[in-house]
């Protein structure tokens, strides 16, 4: 925790400091370098490797046997 | 002879090739801790491609070891990011660059070590341990592609991929004394990269000459239908255009370069300028004003970025809750990334981060417009002592020469130029979006003289 | 006490592929966690496919259907990041809004978007299944335009009724999913989640309204909270308050590039636009002369619009809209189904009418095939051939049947004929009987008059 704290302050300063270098400006703000617009893709026909089911379950940390991930139980039921 | 044309002479196999690399890491490797992961079945694939080559059908980069930094998905191996979060995660999938390897027959060596989830300059912030310079015992390879770099340089595989978001594959090179290639945004698929900032991060090639840089990127680059950022580029070939005259070709140094660089590694950077110029090219002044705002520029946004990329790690498909088991510089970005993106400061910080990225992006492609490439150093000071304690600002500023390259998506390369007290200094080499070629052709030139 | 209400509805998209990867849509009967790969369950390293266009299209026609404007600046995909077991990146992409300042049935339409479905979560078993992760959603946003849960009601259906018409929602229901927001004067706004019928949504109107005027009776404050809609109980519960209220820390995601739609687009989707369905009632009383209720009924679903306008070139429109809003909706409804779903083709009505006008079956018999048209899903003529349904003529078969009728009821005829009329009604009964009800009452009653008065 006391780790955690020193971690927060020391970000504090970081913060100051490159907000500090940069100062103001007004320009319009640079999102994407690809300058493209309407990158899509048509709703071809649907594509599954079932190998991979097997994979990603295999490295959850919390499954059944039905294949459904496990997480915590909701907090308001 | 390199390992590229002895293996297509016939003169060494693939199993051969692979072996030897083997043998090396396992004699070698627990003093550099290059590697997180060494792939067990190197040996069965590295066959598998002796028998294509037997019958013809090998592609190009038929047997060559590739090192992969360890934020690359490898199918069956772990993408670990250096990091306890993904200490168990095994790659339900390959990405593209990788992909593209396989197709073209290079044999995946192994996982290399790297700063956690990138976020680093030195290669100490791995939770797998420091890497060493094997160029430069006793001091940081740099980083963030620290294992890739160290590899190249201990001589454990021919070829490596690394990621540079910052600077992260160009500064290890620079340390390491290696060739380093951060490519155009939009050329190298980074579908299957885990992400530190997706606005800036690119794949790209780490070798031991410029030849076999070059033909890992041909071979990883091209459009990618699987992802929206992809520049509509069919196909490069790189090699086969190699050239070291560079008669026409003009260069820019910019004078803000010295303001900011310790000057034994501007005395070497300007040695290597003497040299492009001796393969005929023209060294001319060019200006950046706005250097320095880069890297408050760079780092506002990679917190941001890296915050929502890292919103995934929350422990219930896979590894564990990111924030729990994270190293210090992670924790501290991820904070910071928390506490600027909230509503409230939303115009404060990204909003105009992004609005300095566009300041920075026009000043250097200005820069380049006059010139065919801008060179200068990569790093403004000399690795420091593995260990040695250092404040995060002062590690950011590592990164000062090249972020910008990053924050305008425009190509850049690293070359080593020499070096002082033994310490490896490359030249870094930038150019307009998608001239990747000027920027192999010059550093082939320097190989050369 | 003045209440208000808003909605924002969820309703899935009906493509083949997911929005920002190729795995199926079609969940429905597949084991948890069959329809996924790296993208959709957030696999580190993983990059959004491009946009799947048939969701953009999807959302524009419905935008367009709900009378919005459309969006003509670039439309960024944001990540909403948000923690919760059903999304696996940590941040849902939704699109600013596509379509503005819409409105149907009387309710403004705010905003209409184009968003991702999280994966399906059991709160009360913690099971997480990503099949459903990915599908594409419209989000419609109404402004707070409602006052009761009944009006609330007829808006939703009068929205799902549109969206079916669109073409461009799933067909098989139930995947809708409702936030509502309500307010009484003087209380503040309370959000519920959790909702997922038309059903449900008034049922937690109801239930929320009477407690919030509960609290206001007993003197004490209603507060500005998000609840929970629990289904089963049929009650709200409290989720959180607008103090722990989310910060969505919105960014345009750097992996998708925005979208900008153009007039030419606009004018292709709006070409492909079906007539709305207030629109199409409209029409049909004023073109085919029919009765606003049958009108209405009848326009409730795309496809039976279209099936009544086909049989009407051929049929009596009165007869033909008569028989759809009494018969048709009768089987539809008794299934469950859809008309669309039922199999019945515009061809099958004629015919079905046709044999009725010529006198060729019974009405009864229409009746009965009626009912079987969704279950054989053949022609009219094939099902009476096949149940020996063909109306009996005058023939020798019926004639037969009433000599018997009468030679074997002497007393009926007696009675009859001194002057009890009604004796005759059992003998059509008896005759009904021998010919299994296939022939016509109305001519058997002749026959057995003209037969029973002859003797005399």
């Amino acid at each position: 925790m006391e780790e955690k704290e020193e971690i927060r302050r020391e970000a504090e300063r970081v913060l100051k400091e490159l907000s500090e270098a940069l100062g103001e400006i007004s320009l319009e703000e640079t999102y994407y370098v690809v300058e493209e617009i309407n990158v899509t893709r048509g709703d071809a026909e649907p594509e599954l490797r079932p190998e991979f089911r097997e994979a990603a379950l295999k490295i959850a940390p919390r499954k059944d046997e039905e294949g459904n991930y496990i997480a915590e139980v909701g907090s308001w039921v | 002879m390199s390992a590229v044309e002895e293996l297509r002479s016939g003169a060494l196999t693939a199993e051969e090739n692979v072996a030897r690399y083997l043998e090396a890491i396992e004699a070698r490797d627990r003093e550099i801790n290059a590697f997180i992961e060494v792939n067990l079945r190197a040996i069965e694939d590295a066959q598998a491609v002796d028998k294509k080559i037997e019958r013809g059908t090998a592609g190009k980069l038929a047997g060559l070891a590739i090192a992969v930094k360890s934020n690359i998905n490898v199918r069956g191996l772990r993408a670990t990011c250096a990091s306890k979060t993904l200490e168990n995660y095994v790659s339900p999938y390959d990405a593209t660059v990788i992909e593209r390897i396989r197709r073209e027959d290079g044999v995946i060596i192994g996982m290399t070590n790297m700063d956690e989830f990138a976020c680093g300059s030195s290669g100490e912030t791995s939770y797998f341990g420091p890497t060493q310079n094997p160029a430069a015992m006793g001091r940081i390879p740099g980083g963030s592609s620290s294992g890739s770099a160290a590899a190249i340089a201990a001589n454990f595989a021919d070829v490596a991929l690394g990621s540079d978001t910052g600077g992260s594959i160009r500064n290890p090179a620079s340390h390491c004394g290696v060739v380093g290639i951060k490519p155009t945004y939009g050329l190298v698929p980074r579908y299957g990269l885990i992400d530190l900032a997706m606005s800036l991060d690119q794949i790209g090639p780490l070798a031991k000459d410029v030849y076999s840089a070059a033909l890992l990127l041909e071979v990883i680059a091209g459009y990618n239908p699987k992802e929206a950022t992809t520049l509509r580029v069919e196909s490069v070939d790189y090699t086969s255009k190699l050239n070291a005259d560079l008669s026409g070709y003009t260069i820019g140094f910019a004078r803000e370069f010295e303001e900011y660089t310790s000057p034994e590694i501007i005395r070497e950077v300007k040695h290597a300028l003497a040299k492009l110029e001796a393969q005929g090219a023209s060294v001319v002044e060019v200006e950046l004003p706005n250097l320095a705002k880069a890297l408050p520029t760079y780092y506002l946004t990679v917190f941001v970025e890296f915050f929502s990329a890292t919103r995934r790690y929350d422990g219930r498909r896979y590894g564990y809750r990111i924030e729990e088991v994270c190293g210090e510089e992670v924790l501290r970005r991820i904070m910071l990334g928390r506490y600027i993106s909230q509503k409230e400061y939303s115009g404060k910080y990204y909003k105009k981060a992004l609005q300095f990225r566009s300041l920075i992006k026009k000043e250097l492609l200005e820069a380049l417009s006059g010139v065919d490439l801008i060179a200068g150093p990569t790093t403004p000071k000399l690795p420091h002592r593995l260990g040695e304690e250092i404040d995060p600002l002062a590690m950011y500023a590592y990164d000062l020469l090249t972020v910008p390259a990053n924050l305008a998506g425009i190509p850049a390369g690293v070359i080593k130029s020499g070096e002082v007290k033994g310490i490896p200094v490359g030249l870094q080499l930038q150019a307009k979006p998608l001239d990747e070629q000027k920027i192999l052709n010059a550093m082939y030139a320097l190989e050369g003289g | 006490m003045k209440v208000t209400i808003g909605f924002e509805i969820h309703e899935q998209l009906a493509t083949k592929t997911k929005l920002f990867c190729r795995s199926p849509t079609n969940y429905r009967d597949a084991p948890p966690n069959t329809n996924i790969c790296e993208v959709c369950t957030g696999m580190p390293g993983a990059k959004p496919m491009p946009v799947n266009q048939e969701a953009v299209d999807a959302v524009i026609a419905i935008a367009l259907m709900l009378n919005c404007e459309i969006v003509k600046e670039p439309i960024y995909i944001l990540r909403k990041h948000y923690d919760y077991p059903d999304l696996p990146s940590g941040y849902q992409r939704t699109s600013m809004p596509i379509g503005k300042n819409g409105e149907l049935a009387g309710v403004r339409i705010w905003e209409v978007h184009l968003e991702e479905d999280p994966g399906k979560y059991d709160p009360t078993t913690g099971k997480v299944d990503y099949n459903r992760s990915g599908v594409p959603l419209v989000e419609i946003v109404t402004a707070p335009d409602m006052h009761s849960p009944e009006e609330a009601r007829e808006f939703l259906k009068e929205l799902v009724k549109v969206l079916r018409y669109t073409q461009r929602v799933r067909e098989e229901g139930g995947t809708m999913r409702v936030d509502t927001n309500v307010s009484i004067e003087g209380g503040a706004r309370v959000e519920i989640k959790n909702i997922n019928s038309i059903r449900g949504a008034y049922r937690a109107l109801k239930f929320e309204i009477t407690r919030q005027k509960n609290l206001m009776k007993r003197g004490k404050v209603v507060k500005r909270e998000t609840r929970a809609y629990l289904e089963a109980q049929m009650i709200t519960k409290g989720m959180r308050t607008k103090e722990e209220a989310e910060d969505y820390r919105y960014i345009p995601d750097p992996d998708i590039p925005p979208l900008l739609i153009t007039e030419e687009k606009i004018a292709e989707i709006r070409a492909t636009l079906p007539e709305a369905p207030h629109l199409k009632e409209k029409r049909f009383i004023k073109q085919y002369g029919i009765k606003s209720d049958d009108a209405k009924i009848i326009a409730s679903e795309l496809e039976l619009a279209n099936a009544f306008e086909e049989v009407a070139k051929v049929i009596p429109p009165q007869l033909a809209a008569t028989w759809i809003r009494d018969e048709v909706k009768r089987v539809l409804e008794y299934n469950g189904i859809t008309f669309k779903e039922s199999g019945i083709t515009p061809a099958h009505l004629i015919e079905l009418l046709q044999l009725v006008l010529n006198d060729e079956i019974t009405l009864k018999t229409a009746k009965k095939v009626m009912e079987l048209l969704p279950e054989k899903r053949t022609s009219p003529k094939k099902i009476i051939e096949e149940l020996g349904l063909k109306k009996l003529r005058e023939d020798s078969a019926v004639a037969k049947a009433c000599e018997e009728a009468i030679a074997e009821n002497p007393k009926a005829v007696e009675d009859y004929l001194s002057g009890k009329k009604e004796a005759l009604n059992f003998l059509v009964g008896q005759v009904m009987r021998k010919t299994r009800g296939r022939a016509d009452p109305a001519k058997v009653l002749e026959m057995l008059r003209e037969r029973v008065e002859g003797r005399e």
